[in-house]
């Protein structure tokens, strides 16, 4: 080997470490354990290793011991377990004069008042009791698990709040359909479902099921706020919010939770308003090719794929009168709204279609135009794939 | 010598040890074994070579890591090494001459990082895929169109063209 061989062997190595991160070790540990050990007697030795398993021992009984388990149902003020036995999953409890506090999971305090009977159920982390008389009142703790108030009228189902439930017994009445769930919310978010229906009820909020009337209340309260306030007329912006109904036409009630931003055309005064407001939200309308005005399918689409119940965040703007139509889909909810107009994957889809406006002379039926939106859509994921083909050979091309 | 004068010792030269002795042909774990051996022949010397300065210290270093790769090399071959000893004569004069020039071979990394942004693309290719993507001749012969002797004379050429510009670029500090 000569000096030029050399010096290919130097430049080869600085390469290896500059390009391929083959960096010199971190060896002094090694080194100085090796240089400087630490000189002891064999029997100390010994007696060290065996005092060094004596502690593992001990210390892994006693994380064993300690380990946090999760929690048994515990109850305690006054009330009787039927049929005697202790406070488990499956049991009776019922309160008589006075009351009790039921802990399941140590996430959720369940408070019995007088006269309440209920059964404990659930699972671990996904705890639930079966009211079967009387008023509880419900502490959940958030991100900890699920819970479920369960009765012969219906579930309510929660994630974190507080709330009571009261069943109403008609006088003398025995039958089921004399009977009637009371629920009030007093932080957070219930879902509330029958065989009636089911219906968000937010903080403050009161509603007693099966009977319409309360659950009107509420939609009625949230019916007046629809009169949208001046500071609020011409608003465009993110908002995140819960979808507390649908509507029969392609349209649905949006509580805002959150204003996340405005855009440049927002004119409305005071955009902060929409917080804390159930808004009305239809689809776009746009102009065809025909030149007739139509809600946007893929709006449409995404209404449709929508559930009582989920949060979400949307653009919207509010273009005349006092309801909001949607701006622009997320690239996720666009992929969701085309699934729903490929497949018919959409709870609402049997019970909701596409209505073009009145006088349209298209149907949501007509397999032409069914064929036509599955063209199109199989088009534009082409050109997706085409645009992602394009972008892995230019980053194949970079790495080369 | 007390503990942690020896660490500092140990923190300060062992990665151009390191660096040596693979440059003298020794895999990763063999030179990381002549490192660790390197300090501790070092510290079991009866000469008093802490009294020495930071650049003969170094020198002396290598002659310890020098003389231990030539011994493991013996072991491999069983008895017979095939690194002729006044090849490494070469091999040190490269180092010390080329790569450290008086310092500890920070400037002439750091030159060599500048020579490779001046790259031609293809050339730039060729060095990710060598030495980043670990690929090998025959791999890189497929990618690049290329025979693997071909692949072996470009990488060759590119080190040269490195190797020239770095000196190029030190000479100019130098004479700044």
């Amino acid at each position: 080997m000569n000096r030029e061989d050399w010096r290919d062997r130097l430049i080869d190595g600085l390469l290896r470490e500059i390009v391929g991160g083959e960096m010199p070790p971190e060896l002094s540990g090694r080194v100085l354990a090796e240089a400087f050990p630490a000189a002891r007697p064999r029997r100390v030795r010994r007696a060290a290793w065996a005092a060094g398993i004596a502690a593992a021992i001990v210390a892994a009984v006693c994380i064993f011991a300690l380990w946090p388990r999760y929690p048994a149902p515990r109850a305690q003020g006054n009330y009787e377990v039927t049929e005697g036995g202790r406070v488990k999953r499956g049991a009776v409890l019922t309160t008589k004069v006075g009351e009790a506090e039921l802990n399941l999971g140590g996430y959720a305090t369940v408070r019995m008042t007088p006269q309440t009977a209920l059964q404990i159920e659930g699972d671990r982390f996904a705890e639930a009791v079966y009211l079967r008389r009387g008023e509880v009142l419900c502490n959940v703790a958030q991100e900890r698990g699920t819970f479920e108030v369960r009765s012969d009228i219906g579930v309510v189902s929660v994630s974190g709040t507080q709330f009571s439930v009261s069943i109403l017994e008609e006088e003398g009445g025995t039958d089921m359909s004399a009977k009637r769930m009371m629920v009030k919310v007093m932080a957070g978010a219930v879902l509330v479902a029958g065989t009636w229906g089911q219906r968000a009820l937010y903080a403050g909020d009161e509603a007693t099921v099966p009977d319409a009337g309360p659950l009107a209340a509420v939609a009625a309260r949230d019916a007046a706020e629809e009169g949208l306030p001046d500071g609020l007329k011409g608003f465009s912006g993110q908002v995140r919010g819960v979808v507390t109904a649908k509507g029969d036409r392609n349209t649905f009630d949006f509580k805002v939770g959150r204003l996340l931003r405005t855009w440049k055309n927002n004119k409305a005064e005071n955009p902060e308003l929409i917080v804390g407001r159930t808004v009305l939200v239809a689809p776009r309308w746009a102009k065809g090719e025909d030149g007739k005005w139509r809600p946007v399918e893929l709006h449409v689409a995404f209404i449709r794929t929508l559930v009582v119940g989920q949060e979400l965040t949307l653009e919207i703007r509010n273009p005349e009168l006092d309801h909001f139509a949607i701006l622009e889909l997320s690239e996720e909810q666009r992929v969701m709204a085309r699934r729903s107009a490929e497949t018919g994957a959409s709870p609402e889809r049997d019970r909701e279609g596409v209505r073009p406006k009145e006088g349209g002379d298209r149907t949501r039926s007509s397999p032409e135009r069914e064929q036509n939106l599955r063209i199109r859509n199989l088009e534009k994921e082409i050109e997706r794939l085409r645009r992602e083909n394009a972008e892995l050979r230019r980053l194949l091309e970079s790495r080369r | 010598m007390n503990r942690d004068e020896f660490e500092a010792v140990v923190v300060t030269h062992q990665a151009e040890v390191y660096r040596y002795v693979r440059y003298l042909g020794a895999i990763a774990a063999t030179a990381e074994d002549i490192t660790q051996d390197t300090f501790l022949a070092a510290i079991r010397r009866t000469e008093p070579w802490e009294k020495l300065d930071e650049r003969s210290r170094a020198a002396w270093f290598r002659g310890i890591a020098r003389n231990l790769f030539l011994q493991s090399c013996r072991k491999a071959q069983r008895g017979e090494t095939t690194v002729d000893p006044t090849h490494l004569q070469d091999a040190e004069a490269t180092w010390k001459e080329e790569f450290l020039r008086g310092g500890d071979g920070f400037d002439y990394l750091e030159a060599l990082r500048h020579c490779m942004e001046l790259l031609p693309e293809r050339e730039r290719q060729a060095v990710a895929l060598r030495y980043r993507e670990r690929a090998s001749r025959k791999q890189m012969a497929a990618l690049l169109e290329l025979s693997e002797n071909g692949i072996k004379s470009l990488l060759r050429r590119i080190r040269a063209a490195l190797a020239e510009c770095v000196n190029k670029r030190l000479a100019l500090g130098d004479a700044r």
